[in-house]
Parts: C-alpha cells; structure tokens; sequence
C-alpha cells in the first residue's frame, strides 16, 4: 500500500533529513514512527502525502509513484487519503463543522449528504457538540480532535496523521489511541508519528524508529 | 445535479457569498469596471447617431453655381463651356432664371407667392455634377468658381453630409481604440480584485490545496467572482447609457422638430445583454489571468 525505497531528502539548505530509509506498509496496517525531535518523522510523513519529493529513491503509495506525479496527480491522491498536520491547519474564519466538511466539499460531495457525514465524524472524536463552534474556542486536545474529524470524513483507506497525541496529557493521548486503534479495526491503513513509542506499542502497533533521517533496525 | 454542475454550483454560491462579505469593496469595483464600459459604450452610441443624422442628409455631389444679377445668358453659356474641361467637373449643366421660376412654381406651396411677384428674382444658374469628394480638391473647385467675375454665389449642400461622414468614420475608429484600451483596464481591475482575493484567502487555499484540491477548484470561485463583478458592471454601464441617450435624445428631437425629427440611437435590450456577458467574460478573463499568476505563488 505504501512502499518507500531508500529514500533520501535534502532541503534545500543542504541538510540530509532522510538518509536511505526503506518501509513497507501493508494495507491495513497500523504502523507508528517514532523518534526524536528533528530524527524526520513529519519529512517521511510528507513524502507519504506527496507534500514533499525525495531526492533520492521511490515513494509508492497505491502502486502510484508519487514522485513522477503530476500536480492533478498529486491532487487526486491526497483527496484519498486522511492527513493530520502537526501544526493542525485549521481554518480559523470557519466553524468546527465546516472545517470537518472541507474534505467532501473538495470531493464534491452533495451537501445534503454532507451534513450527515460531518456529523457522524464529529461523534466519532466526541465533538458533536460543538459543530458550530469556532476552533478558536476549542482546547488544544478538542483541536487536535478536530483534525482527526477531519481526516477520516472522507472515508480513506490510508490516514497519515503527524503527531496526533502531542502535547495532550496520558489520557487524552490513550483515547487518540484508541481512536486510530478503532479505525484501523474497520480496515484503515494508518501511519502516525509520536513521541511515545510504548503508548504505540500497548495498542500493539508496529512501531519504528528514526534516528537522524535513518530507520533504527 | 450531475458532479460537474455541482462544482460550479458551490463555487459560484462561494463567490456570491464573498462578494457579499466585503459589499462595499463589490461597489467600487463595479462602480469603476461601469465607468470604464460606460465611456465606449456612449461614444459607440453617438457616433453611431451621427452616421444615421449624416445618411439622411444630402449626398449627392452636386454644386449650385448662381450667377450675379446683372449677368446674362450669354455668360452664363460661356461659364458652363468652360467649366466642362475643368477638372472634377462630370457634368454641367445650364438653368436659365425663366426655367428656374418654372421649376420653382411646380412646387405646390410656394406657386402663390410666386404669383403676387411681377418680376423674375431668380438668377441664371450652373449645376455641377461633381467627379471627387476630396475636402481639399473641392475647396479648390469652389475658390476657382468663385473667383469667376460672372458668379455670385456657390454652395454645395452635401458637403456637410461628407464632413459628418468622415468625422464619424475617425469618432468610429476612435470609439474603438477606447473600447480596447478600456476593455485591457477592465481586465487589470478585475485581475487586482482576484489578487487581493487571493491574498485574504492565502490560508484556506493552502490548505485545501494540501488535502486534495485541484487547481480547478480553487481557481473556480475567483473566476465566478470576475464574472459576476464583470456582469454587474456591464448591467450598470448599460442602464447608465441608457439613461444618458434618453435625456439626449430628448433634446435632439425638440431641437430637429422642424426639420421633421431626428431619433438618437438608443441601446436595446439585446444589446445591453451582449455589452453584460461581455463584461461578465471578461471578468472570467481577468481573473483567470491574474489567478494563473497568483495562485503558483501559494502552493
Ligand atoms: N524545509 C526545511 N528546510 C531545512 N531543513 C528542514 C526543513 N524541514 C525540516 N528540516 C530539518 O529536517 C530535520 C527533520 O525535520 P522533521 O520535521 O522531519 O523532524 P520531526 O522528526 O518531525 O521532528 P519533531 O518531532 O520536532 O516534529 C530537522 O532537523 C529539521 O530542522
Ligand atoms: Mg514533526
């Protein structure tokens, strides 16, 4: 489902943030990449989405090589797939409920259809409640939960979630868990990163770990 | 609603809804674009009215040469033989004073005040049937005739008919460069509203951008906010000319009352339609160009 083969990136001020890395995730999958801060964790995350290309190897996501994609493409690829942004990328001028809709509005879903299906996402993270909300009213944890909302509305096979749990306390960083733990249950493909390899790791997910741009054995 | 509807139906909704948020910024801009569309648009009217006024005017090329009183027939016969080898001249032809007054009782109303007359007033005339309607050419002509010791007087109606004539065909080719240069000023306008739309709207297009949006997408609500700016402008442009020619023509028709009315040429519907979807295409334009400029710059 996602393959990458010894992929390398250079930014463009010449620092090397992947160093040959090789990962197979199979579909169905529920895989965490650890690491410390600046190991590359959001880097491999963005090649992943064809946010970035590697400058050297392959990213295959769906058989599709996402580094000869074209902007249509890549476009058309990020619609089927859940992205979670480490630095969120809410739509402060829109409310919870619509940011949650952005996902099928870009689909070009019906709206009637829409209402419905924002609804049942908001429950899911346990935001219901607050659908008309502006996010600025939400706390960190029900933001993140927001982009959760977000990411799955849309119903892909692959969510990509860049550290979902930061910065929320053991508890609320558990239930996140949970939640990644009950989508990947109903067949989703999930690769998120963290910082706390053992609480991936009781939900018994594959957990790997980079260290400086490389894939620790 | 088939997908492709769909789109477009959400875009221009987005667009409205825009337009609506920042009402008084939609006002100046269309305000301005109608300003620009109005001036071509009046000066296309005008020079057309005057076309009109020309073509009912006299056009024949045809001069009246009168002979001073005191000259006689045998005079006359000498100028008409030597007007028939002067340049540009097609045709003379003699009208003594006596078929003058003849003619001139065929004419119903005027037979009556003819009569009470016991003398001829009329005086012996030269018609010219001109080759060339060359303003300068047929100045010459009418300096060389009056120069004659024998004439009294020349006119040449259609003289004035050609003037307007050719002042019209510069107005007309004139109404045309101003069109064009003010169609390119529409296409900045709307291009810099696109912009600053694109500007306020930097965030929410990058990150629809990030999770799947084509450039399509994006790029669909500013196209549909130049348009409806550009069709607005067009509607206001068209109701002022409109106007404008009304109060106009109003004027022309009491002046020309008695010379049996003269109508201006006044837009109609189908015309106001045409000048608005081309206003509203060119404000698809214009957002499409500065959208292809602008929107790389966010991704
Ligand atoms: N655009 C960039 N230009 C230059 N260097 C970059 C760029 N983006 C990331 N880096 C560098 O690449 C390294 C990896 O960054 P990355 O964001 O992948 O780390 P991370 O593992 O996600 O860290 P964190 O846990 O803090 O989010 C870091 O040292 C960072 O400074
Ligand atoms: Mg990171």
């Amino acid at each position: 489902m996602i393959e990458l083969r010894a992929v390398h990136k250079r930014h463009a001020n010449g620092f090397e943030a992947l160093r040959g890395v090789s990962l197979k995730v199979a579909k169905g999958d529920l895989v965490a990449v650890t690491g410390r801060s600046g190991a590359g964790k959001s880097t491999l995350l963005r090649l992943m989405a064809g946010i970035e290309r590697a400058t050297q190897g392959d990213v295959l996501v769906n058989g599709q090589n996402v580094g000869r994609l074209r902007e249509a493409g890549l476009a058309a690829l990020r619609r089927n797939l859940g992205l979670v942004f480490q630095d969120h990328k809410i739509l402060f001028s829109r409310s919870v409920g619509e940011n949650v809709a952005l996902p099928l509005e870009i689909a070009g879903v019906p709206r009637s259809e829409t209402a419905s299906r924002v609804r049942a996402a908001l429950d899911k993270v346990g935001l219901l409640d607050r659908e008309r909300a502006a996010p600025v009213t939400l706390s960190g944890g029900e933001q993140q939960r927001l982009c959760i909302a977000r990411a799955i509305v849309h119903r892909p096979a692959i969510v990509i979630a860049d550290e979902p749990t930061g910065g929320l306390d053991a508890e609320y960083a558990a239930a996140i868990g949970g939640l990644f733990r009950s989508f990947n249950q109903v067949g989703v493909t999930i690769v998120v990163s963290t910082h706390n390899a053992q609480e991936m790791a009781a939900l018994g997910c594959r957990v790997v770990t980079l260290d400086q741009g490389r894939l620790c054995p | 609603m088939n997908r492709w509807l769909r789109a477009h139906v959400v875009a221009a909704r987005r667009a409205l809804q825009r337009l609506r948020d920042d009402a008084w910024g939609t006002c100046l801009s269309v305000v301005v674009i109608a300003g620009a569309i109005t001036l071509p648009l009046l000066l296309v009217s005008l020079v057309e009215s005057a076309r009109q006024a020309a073509s009912r005017l006299a056009t024949d090329p045809v001069a009246n040469v009168y002979l001073k009183a005191g000259a006689d027939e045998a005079a006359g016969r000498a100028l008409e033989k030597l007007l028939r080898g002067q340049p540009g001249v097609a045709t003379v032809r003699f009208v003594s004073r006596e078929q003058a007054l003849l003619d001139l009782r065929k004419v119903g109303h005027l037979s009556e005040l003819l009569a009470a007359l016991d003398t001829n007033p009329l005086p012996h005339a030269l018609v010219l049937r001109l080759e060339n309607r060359e303003p300068s050419e047929l100045a010459a002509l009418k300096g060389f005739l009056a120069s004659q010791p024998a004439v009294e007087d020349v006119s040449m109606d259609f003289e004035w008919a050609e003037r307007i004539r050719r002042a019209s065909v510069l107005l007309q080719s004139l109404a045309w460069a101003v069109s064009a240069a003010l169609g390119v000023a529409v296409l900045f306008v709307i291009g810099n509203t696109t912009r600053l739309q694109i500007l306020s709207q930097r965030d929410e297009i990058q990150v629809c951008r990030l999770i799947g949006a084509s450039q399509a997408y994006v790029r669909r609500p500013l196209l549909y906010h130049g348009a409806i700016q550009g069709t607005l402008a067009g509607l206001l442009a068209g109701g002022i000319t409109l106007a404008v020619m009304r109060s106009i023509a109003a004027e022309v028709r009491q002046l020309t009352a008695s010379y049996g009315g003269f109508e201006m040429i006044q837009p109609d519907l189908p015309a106001l339609i045409a000048v608005s979807a081309l206003a509203g295409i060119m404000g698809w334009l214009g957002a499409w160009v500065s959208a292809a400029r602008h929107l790389r710059a966010t991704d």
